[in-house]
């Protein structure tokens, strides 16, 4: 456990340099677009670079960045003039309570319609999971945010149900074919012979044996859920993590973009490390 | 089952080298008179707000995207290919780097890393360059997880006693790959191909959507995405939508063409 953790890490720290490094390469900085847009003098817009530092070079930039992280201020946004930390908090609580909600809703809504599909195969409760399933598996995000809107207008409620609409048809599935699985398994034929039904079967006897492959799912179909959430934020205005980030691209602020990655990394290993654990603590409990 | 994969191969190949063709309207031309037109019998999805045929960009962006996407698609499957051959028969180091790497690019939310190397690179760019760029970003990007899936193939096929046959007649490594591990992949590069198309066309789109990738006057399916959701408060009607339907074809139709073996995630 301390190994992936330590392993994790690295990878982490590595991503951030690497984010900071091309970001900070790239033709033009942060006064680059201020000085086309507006009529400053070369004198003003130089003592403005001289003041935000982006005169000095890049290693000294980077030294800069990396002590102000160690003070837990995780860099300076040079738009909003404040450290990242404290502009990427909100907006990193906004995305994930977007993706909690929704991964929560996906998976109830995905659970409602596998249990009775899987208990009774070529049912009508089977066939609409297969007929919504490939008609949601030709609709990604983009799609989907653009038809919502269309349909219903803007509405707080939008951002959820695309996202949790986007990730159904693969979690409604899975949880058909390891259930499946799990009835036909020996131990939930014979419970059933003694007459246990219902709830106390799903709950003590398919729920145990489908659930490790399942756990695994959660954790790899969080990465795919952030990248789809940011495209939902996009379309969406959505104040979240993924606006800020973009936001930050066309600004080129530098710091704010590399912090913004880096979370997004952190987020997906978190999940990653949790859904393991979860799996570890299963597997010793079976 | 095979069968699928090529109907899907040939109807969207068929679509890219014909659509420009069957095009009724250059793209770029504006009929001032009869913007956001409705559907007629001289613009068969309307216009939009600038009086372009809507049909006509529509089937020029269908080659733009179609070609980025299938370049990208080959781009990143030579690139998993060589790296994926390599970590099978080179030495461990070599692979324990590559599996690191390999980690770190697949632990991340692809659109993120897609978006911190785009801000690499200079926001306006010429057309020309920006496919170029975007092509090569997008191909590079994706290279980790065909590279894991050849490198498994390419392993059981090394493990195999027609290469231990060859190895005991003196055959080099190099000789190996290519005379035997190389046709073997041969039927695992299809499917990938056509699995991996979509996604690409997809990352293309979000690009293009997100105004980080090729923008106007170029008709690409994410620059015409971007302008329904620019359009969305102004009240859309249902013709407006046109631009959603290639997209979600391609994707259905992709899922339809693999869909005789068990779907993992992508």
């Amino acid at each position: 456990m301390v190994r992936i953790f330590l392993r994790s890490f690295s990878l982490l720290a590595a991503l951030a340099f690497f984010t900071f490094l091309l970001a900070d390469w790239a033709p033009g900085d942060f006064l680059t677009q201020f000085e086309a847009s507006s009529a400053t003098s070369a004198e003003a817009s130089e003592a403005l670079r001289n003041r935000l530092a982006l005169d000095q070079p890049l290693l000294s930039r980077f030294s800069f960045w990396l002590a102000s992280w160690s003070r837990g201020e995780c860099g300076v946004s040079l738009a909003y003039q404040t450290s990242v930390c404290g502009l990427l908090a909100p907006r990193l609580l906004t995305t994930l309570q977007l993706n909690f909600l929704a991964t929560l809703l996906a998976w109830l809504s995905a659970a409602s319609l596998a249990i009775p599909a899987a208990s009774r195969p070529k049912g009508w409760v089977d066939l609409m999971l297969s007929g919504m399933a490939s008609l949601l598996l030709g609709l990604p995000e983009i799609l989907l945010a653009l038809l919502a809107v269309w349909l219903f207008g803007f509405h707080s409620f939008l951002p959820y149900a695309v996202l949790a609409l986007a990730a159904l048809p693969t979690l409604a599935l899975h949880l058909r074919a390891s259930f499946t699985e799990a009835l036909a398994h020996p131990a939930v034929r014979a419970s059933q012979h003694y007459g246990i039904r219902g709830f106390a079967l799903w709950w003590h006897y398919v729920l145990p044996l489908a659930a490790p492959p399942l756990i695994a799912l959660a954790g790899l179909s969080f990465g795919g859920l952030l990248s789809g959430s940011l495209l939902v934020e996009a379309a969406l205005g959505v104040p979240g993590m993924g606006s800020l980030v973009l936001e930050a691209v066309e600004a080129r602020d530098t710091a704010v973009v590399a912090a913004g990655v880096g979370a997004s990394g952190l987020l997906l290993m978190a999940a990653n490390l949790l859904s393991r654990a979860a799996q570890e603590s299963l597997r010793s409990r079976l | 089952m095979k069968q699928r994969l090529i109907w899907f191969l040939a109807l969207w190949t068929a679509l890219a080298l014909l659509g420009p063709r069957l095009a009724p309207h250059p793209p770029e031309k504006q009929f001032r008179t009869q913007a956001a037109a409705a559907p007629s019998a001289q613009f068969l999805l309307g216009t939009d707000e600038l009086g372009r045929d809507r049909f006509s960009r529509l089937l020029h962006a269908s080659q733009w995207s179609l070609f980025a996407g299938a370049s990208a698609t080959v781009l990143t499957l030579f690139l998993g290919l060589a790296l994926g051959l390599s970590s099978a028969a080179g030495p461990s180091w070599w692979r324990a780097a590559l599996h690191w790497a390999a980690d770190l690019s697949l632990s991340l939310p692809w659109l993120y890393l897609l978006i911190a190397f785009r801000s690499f690179l200079p926001l306006s760019l010429a057309p020309g360059v920006a496919f170029v760029l975007i092509i090569t970003l997008v191909g590079l990007l994706g290279w980790a997880a065909p590279a894991k899936f050849l490198e498994a193939a390419a392993q059981e096929s090394l493990a195999s006693d027609y290469v231990r046959a060859s190895r005991a007649m003196g055959a080099s490594t190099f000789f190996v790959l290519r005379r035997h591990v190389m046709p073997h992949l041969g039927t695992v590069l299809v499917p990938q191909f056509c699995l991996l198309l979509p996604q690409y066309v997809l990352a293309e789109s979000a690009l293009s959507f997100l105004g980080l990738g090729l923008g106007e006057p170029t008709p690409t399916w994410g620059t015409m995405l971007a302008n329904v959701r620019e359009r969305l408060t102004v009240g859309l009607a249902w013709w407006d939508l046109a631009p959603l339907l290639p997209v979600a074809a391609l994707s259905f139709s992709s899922h339809w063409g693999n869909s005789h073996r068990e779907d993992k995630l992508p």
